[in-house]
């Protein structure tokens, strides 16, 4: 195929441009920017379409807005001179395509024309630029390796991907050991599934055995029942005469003692009319000897003695029970009476503090008559009189002592007068005597008026005692007593107030105190300093004297207390009391002895009394005990005695009943012995009838009578019974037990047949029901529909596995082919030019093992394409894509675009390679070239200015 | 002259598994079993109705040596129902179910007369009229003798009638099954050959009649068709046949114009049309659906979902269809697609497949094909399944290079 014009409308900066092509070399020479590259990309584009919008390929649209597109016209060594027009239309362009006989194609055509290559294998196989080698300088050695291989036949990659993708699917799918794959899994199912099917169909063979022993078990059936059904006719045979053999036996027997029984007399209800008869004999008798028991037995208590004397002593006790009872309860009382004095005597006992029973005796016997009780109250009374006077007596000597200290406080105040002033005054005795005496005088009376109010004092409280006393104990004598009193204290009182001495004193003094008022200052000062001096003295003297009185009064009053109280003890030690309590509980002491002494007195009355009353009692318990001839206790003794005078006349109340009856009985036993004779006579009549002497007899006489219309019953019936039979032979040299046994034996065989019967039975119904199941049984028909289904499913997939399988094998087919056929003879080609365009330096290329290229030299010596120069690389490079392309030119005889490829090559090289080039005429060479010298370099190249194809258009 | 009036059928294969239904649900396993039994009910109660003077069943009654006994019992229960219209029957049995089988024979009733291992000859009287049949069954399973040799030749004005269960001659495949050629039945001036074995229905001559009458029920995708068994009439000068459709379940291929299917939804629809019109047809189908006249939309709308998926997603549209409708496959029938850059790369490897012969093939799945434990599951290749293979593997390299693109 070669290009040999293109009409470009519009592409990049190109527009409405022609470009005619040689068919062999064409050098398109331009300065960068002419536009090379823009015309290189118009032939790939018109003829495998503008690229998408938005792909990283520039759509090189013209910016004036002219028409976008153009055209290629070409010749194909098959398809002539054909004319392939691309414009803008759908994304990739409206193309058309013509064919030289007038033929019109669209994509399709296009296709067809460019053997199914699209731009990425074409450009692959068919175009190279330096910018793919310099990428190539950028690869390691294994990378560098397979682009060089893959280059040559694009897409393998994809294909060998394709290839190990299928491999390992077919492993997912099947592996001949395997278990987990997806076959060998159904492989496993359908293992399964056929044995579970060889299982189901040895169930079926058990079909055809089972159906021929069905057969044979209805002709065993049929042969067990036919002999079962002879067996039973002959046991029913035996049953019957075994049934009626005895019936035989039984007739003769009945006809035997018949006849033996021949002719008997018996009355009519003969055992009935004597039976009772019998009966009322025997009640007749049993009557006789009851009243005759009676009889006796009333004797007996005829017989029994009433003891009358007995009766009167116990009425007369009874009359006396009120008294008895009355007796018993003072009894009673007394005892209670004691036993509360004993309690109040030991009381009191203890209270005195009597500890032994002899103080007790002495306290009992001690006197305590009312002179005693006078004698003790008098002593206390005087006791109590000393105590009052002694208290008096103190008083008297307390003031006294007081008026002493008065006194002599006094005589300390008193100061003496001088000398001079004492004997003036000494002048004034006379006067001054009498005026002391005077005084004096006055101050006794004074003093003794003070006592008289004392005395009128006392008096009027013991009338006032006496009313208070008389009022209370109403005693108006003493009354009168007592408010005559006072009047006699008044008169005593006046009489002592008129004493004759006092007035004329205090004449004197009223005389002579009109004189003594000159001497006043000094007589008084000494007189009164005398006066008071003496007056002092005397004064205290007095009262010393009667404090020594008052002394001995208090004196005589101890002893007389001593002598009281002495006394007193005296008193008490005869009531058993030692030492002296206080005088107030005396009396109580007293009085508690008299009260001992009443309750002791007491006591001995009631045990007196106690002792009266028990002896009563214990005469009437003899009384009594003699009557009822018994011992009784106290308690009881009238129960038992009113009971024994009950008793008693119960007895006397039976008798009387008794000899009343005794003489009916009398007349009863009489009427009853009279019947029972008559009875004996009758059943004697009776015996007569029947031709007996005796009970015995009689009843033997009935049994007789009995058994032959039994017996006449009996051969009734056996007639009766054989009759149904009918005529029926009976070997009577057959037992009934020889006849069992037969029937026995036979009802085993029976028996015995007849479990075979049963298992033969059973055994049927199974196997019925077997093959019933087998010939119902959907199991094996569902198993093989499963098992097809199954296979179905392994089929399909076997088959795609078979399709992958198919797809890997093609693929590795194709490639081995690749390898072995193609490679090599690219490889050696490959060598050639490279050889030629190294001139000689090395002699081939080759792949080694492990898939790199080497390039060995003519000396045999192997170099990697890593280690070679970028320019020997390149070479080596366009050796292994010429040959390539130059291998394809059946299939794809494209035209070879270049991109400078040669700019590192030197100047031996370069004629080298333009050599090849000019050598290789098949393929048509478009070259671009910035160089300008290159398009001198060949020889038969057609040149092409770039820059100017704008001139020429601009140049029209 | 009388008339005589029979029905002929043969290759009834009671209870027989159905062959490649891969991903049939087991739920409704009980309709296919069931239908090779109701299309033997068909044709009893046809017979029952019908009364025709006798009947001829030749050979093939059961599937296998491993018959059920339920088939035996059916069809036992069939001839009682015969015996009871006072229809008699003619019976050969055939490879399927020769007479060495060691299996339990089922009583068949008096009306019904098989012929042994050895060619006999059995009359019968139809309205003054004599009736001689021929025939045999196979007394094992191959038989290689050209068993056509031993019938008599027609010598009076009976009526002759040949039962034959065979192969016509030439047929390597089947040259075990009693081998004949049309000149060696013509040569007997038999009125009629009744000849079984063959399921596909098919006259080997109109006059007189050699007919197969294919099998009562298809088994699998090459059995299609609605099956059945013939009514014949035979007059000494003529003969009538009718087609009796009997089969309860039919296999076919069904075409679908895709043409202008742009959506999924447009698709299933359409499938449904044409398959609901098939089944109100047909009745109870197995199918396999042919997309064709897939235009570039249509073909756009397909490639975005894998062939099984498109297959599983009808199949359950169906599931629950009355009658049973069962898609077996679907197959697209696409046009080289155009525009393709990947040819360059596909072209080579499918030349390279394209040298291989049948013993490459074999080689080449030996693994599988010819592994000790599964090729006992697993049928020779046919030649037109290896070409399916490559279909196959052209679509799946060219999936595989377009995802690459």
């Amino acid at each position: 195929m070669k290009i040999e014009k293109l009409v470009i409308y519009g592409f990049g900066k190109h527009e409405d441009v022609t470009v005619e092509l040689g068919s062999s070399i064409n050098i398109l020479y331009g300065h960068n920017e002419a536009g090379k590259t823009t015309i290189q990309q118009f032939i790939l584009h018109i003829l495998f379409g503008f690229p998408p919008r938005n792909s990283q390929f520039l759509r090189y649209e013209p910016k004036s807005g002219s028409k976008y597109g153009g055209q290629v016209h070409l010749r194909d060594p098959l398809y002539g001179k054909c004319m392939i027009e691309r414009v803008r239309g759908k994304s990739a362009g409206d193309v058309k395509v013509y064919f030289e006989n007038g033929e019109q194609g669209d994509e399709k055509a296009l296709k067809r024309l460019l053997r199914q290559y699209d731009r990425a294998s074409f450009e692959a196989i068919f175009s190279f630029s330096l910018l793919q080698l310099q990428d190539f300088e950028k690869m390691d050695e294994q990378q560098f390796s397979r682009t060089l291989l893959a280059s040559g036949t694009t897409g393998v990659d994809h294909l060998l991907q394709i290839e190990s993708k299928m491999e390992k699917e077919m492993e997912r799918l099947f592996k001949k050991n395997g278990r987990n794959p997806m076959l060998n899994q159904k492989l496993n199912e359908l293992n399964t599934l056929e044995q579970e099917l060889q299982e189901h169909r040895k169930k079926l063979d058990h079909y055809a055995p089972a159906i021929r022993r069905l057969k044979e078990i209805d002709e065993s059936l049929l042969t067990i029942r036919t002999e079962m059904k002879r067996l039973t006719d002959e046991v029913r045979q035996l049953t019957t005469a075994r049934q009626l053999y005895p019936l035989y036996v039984e007739k003769e027997t009945v006809t035997k003692r018949l006849q033996s029984i021949g002719s008997q007399q018996f009355p009519a209800d003969g055992i009935g009319r004597y039976e009772t008869i019998r009966h009322k004999l025997t009640e007749a008798e049993a009557i006789v000897f009851s009243l005759q028991d009676e009889m006796k037995r009333l004797e007996q208590i005829l017989e029994e003695q009433v003891e009358e004397e007995k009766l009167i002593g116990l009425n007369q006790l009874i009359a006396k029970e009120s008294d008895w009872h009355r007796k018993l309860s003072t009894m009673t009382a007394l005892e209670t009476e004691q036993a509360s004095l004993l309690e109040r005597q030991a009381q009191l006992g203890s209270r005195l503090g009597m500890q032994t029973p002899e103080e007790m005796e002495i306290l009992i016997r001690a006197d305590a008559s009312i002179r005693k009780e006078e004698e003790m109250y008098e002593r206390l009374e005087s006791l109590k009189a000393y105590d009052q006077e002694l208290v008096l007596i103190e008083r008297e000597q307390k003031r006294l002592q007081e008026a002493l200290q008065r006194i002599s406080e006094k005589a300390q105040y008193v100061t003496r007068p001088s000398d001079e002033a004492i004997a003036q005054a000494k002048n004034w005795p006379s006067i001054q005597k009498q005026m002391a005496e005077a005084k004096a005088y006055h101050a006794i009376q004074a003093q003794q008026q003070q006592q008289t109010k004392r005395i009128g004092m006392i008096f009027i409280g013991l009338a006032l005692l006496l009313i208070g006393y008389s009022l209370i104990n109403q005693q108006y004598g003493l009354l009168f007593i007592a408010s005559l009193i006072p009047a006699v204290a008044l008169f005593y009182l006046k009489s002592r107030m008129n004493d004759s001495n006092a007035q004329e004193m205090d004449e004197i003094l009223a005389t002579y105190q009109g004189r003594e008022q000159e001497m006043t200052d000094l007589v008084i000062r000494v007189e009164s300093y005398e006066h008071e001096r003496k007056k002092l003295k005397e004064e205290k003297s007095q009262l010393e004297l009667d404090m020594h009185r008052l002394q001995e009064t208090y004196d005589g009053l101890l002893v007389d207390i001593q002598q009281t109280e002495q006394l007193l003890q005296t008193f008490l030690t005869h009531y058993g009391i030692d030492g002296l309590p206080s005088a107030t509980i005396i009396p109580e002491l007293f009085r508690m002895i008299r009260e001992i002494q009443e309750v002791t007195r007491q006591l001995t009355d009631v045990k007196k009394k106690r002792a009266q009353f028990a002896s009563e009692i214990g005469q009437r318990m003899l009384e009594a005990e003699a009557i009822l001839k018994q011992d009784i206790p106290r308690e009881d003794l009238y129960d038992w005695i009113r009971k024994e005078q009950q008793r008693h006349l119960q007895v006397m109340e039976r008798q009387k009943a008794q000899k009343m009856r005794r003489s009916e009985l009398a007349n009863e036993l009489q009427e009853k012995q009279t019947y029972r004779q008559f009875l004996r006579e009758q059943i004697q009549t009776l015996f007569q009838e029947a031709n007996v002497d005796g009970e015995e007899a009689y009843y033997a006489a009935y049994q007789i009578q009995q058994e032959k219309i039994a017996l006449m019953e009996q051969q009734r019936t056996i007639d009766l019974q054989l009759a149904v039979h009918g005529e029926f032979e009976i070997d009577m040299s057959e037992t009934d037990v020889t006849l069992e046994n037969s029937i026995q034996n036979l009802k085993e065989v029976i028996e015995e047949k007849g479990q075979d019967e049963t298992v033969l039975v059973e055994e049927k119904a199974k196997l019925e029901n077997q093959t019933t199941a087998l010939i119902t049984d959907e199991t094996y028909s569902q198993l093989q529909q499963q098992f097809e289904v199954e296979k179905a499913q392994f089929t399909e997939l076997a088959k795609v596995w078979a399709t992958k399988k198919a797809l890997a094998a093609a693929i590795a087919q194709m490639m081995d082919e690749l390898k072995e056929k193609k490679l090599p003879n690219v490889l050696a080609e490959a060598s050639s030019i490279f050889e030629k365009l190294t001139d000689g330096r090395y002699a081939s290329l080759l792949i080694t093992t492990e898939g790199t290229f080497e390039a060995v030299s003519t000396f045999g010596m192997h170099f990697p394409i890593i280690e070679l120069s970028q320019a020997t690389k390149e070479q080596a490079y366009l050796s292994l894509r010429l040959a390539l392309a130059g291998s394809m030119i059946e299939t794809a005889p494209f035209p070879i675009i270049m991109d400078d490829p040669f700019v590192h090559f030197d100047e031996t090289r370069l004629s080298h390679i333009i050599e090849v080039l000019e050598q290789s005429t098949a393929h048509q060479f478009i070259y671009f070239t910035c160089h300008e010298d290159m398009q001198y370099r060949f020889k038969r190249a057609k040149t092409i200015n770039v820059s100017e194809i704008g001139k020429i258009r601009s140049d029209k | 002259m009388t008339n005589i009036r029979f029905l002929h059928t043969a290759d009834l294969h009671l209870d027989t598994p159905f062959k490649g239904m891969a991903h049939f649900p087991a739920e409704q396993f009980a309709i296919l079993k069931e239908s090779t039994f109701q299309a033997f009910s068909n044709f009893i109660a046809y017979a029952v109705r019908t009364k025709p003077d006798f009947i001829v069943i030749v050979g093939d009654i059961y599937d296998g040596e491993e018959r059920s006994l339920r088939a035996q019992l059916k069809f036992q229960e069939g001839m009682k129902l015969l015996q009871k219209a006072e229809i008699p029957v003619y019976l050969s049995y055939g490879n399927h179910d020769h007479l060495k089988g060691n299996w339990t024979r089922f009583e068949l009733p008096e009306n019904v007369h098989v012929f042994n291992g050895e060619v006999e000859e059995k009359s019968l009287q139809v309205r003054g009229e004599t009736v001689n049949l021929y025939g045999f069954s196979y007394p094992e399973r191959h038989v290689r003798q050209a068993m056509i040799d031993l019938y008599p030749v027609a010598e009076n004005d009976a009526f002759h009638i040949g039962l034959l269960h065979g192969s016509v001659d030439g047929d390597e495949t089947h040259a075990v099954y009693a081998p004949f050629t049309k000149a060696a039945l013509l040569s007997k001036r038999y009125d009629y050959w009744a000849l079984g074995h063959i399921h596909k229905r098919q006259h080997l001559q109109t006059e007189p009649p050699i007919v197969y009458p294919g099998n009562l029920q298809g088994r699998h995708r090459n059995e299609r068709g609605v099956k059945g068994f013939y009514d014949v009439t035979l007059s000494k000068t003529s003969s009538d046949l009718t087609f009796i459709p009997a089969s309860a379940i039919v296999f076919e291929n069904v075409p679908v114009s895709c043409q202008g299917i742009r959506h999924a939804g447009e698709w299933f629809d359409l499938c449904e049309d044409v398959l609901h019109a098939f089944t109100e047809q047909v009745g109870a189908a197995v199918v396999s659906l042919q997309m064709v006249d897939i235009d570039a939309e249509a073909d756009a709308l397909f490639q975005q979902t894998s062939e099984e998926e498109w297959l599983f997603a009808l199949r359950d549209r169906f599931q629950h269809h009355s009658p049973l409708l069962w898609i077996r496959a679907i197959q697209f029938e696409r046009q080289v697609i155009e525009n393709d850059a990947s040819e360059i790369l596909l072209n080579p490897v499918m030349e390279t497949m394209e040298h291989w012969g049948k013993e490459d093939w074999e080689t080449l799945l030996s693994d599988l094909y010819q592994h000790t434990r599964s090729m006992k599951y697993l049928e020779r290749l046919t030649a037109e399944e290896v070409e399916e293979i490559q279909m196959e593997v052209e679509k799946s390299l060219r999936i595989e290079l377009s995802e690459r693109r």
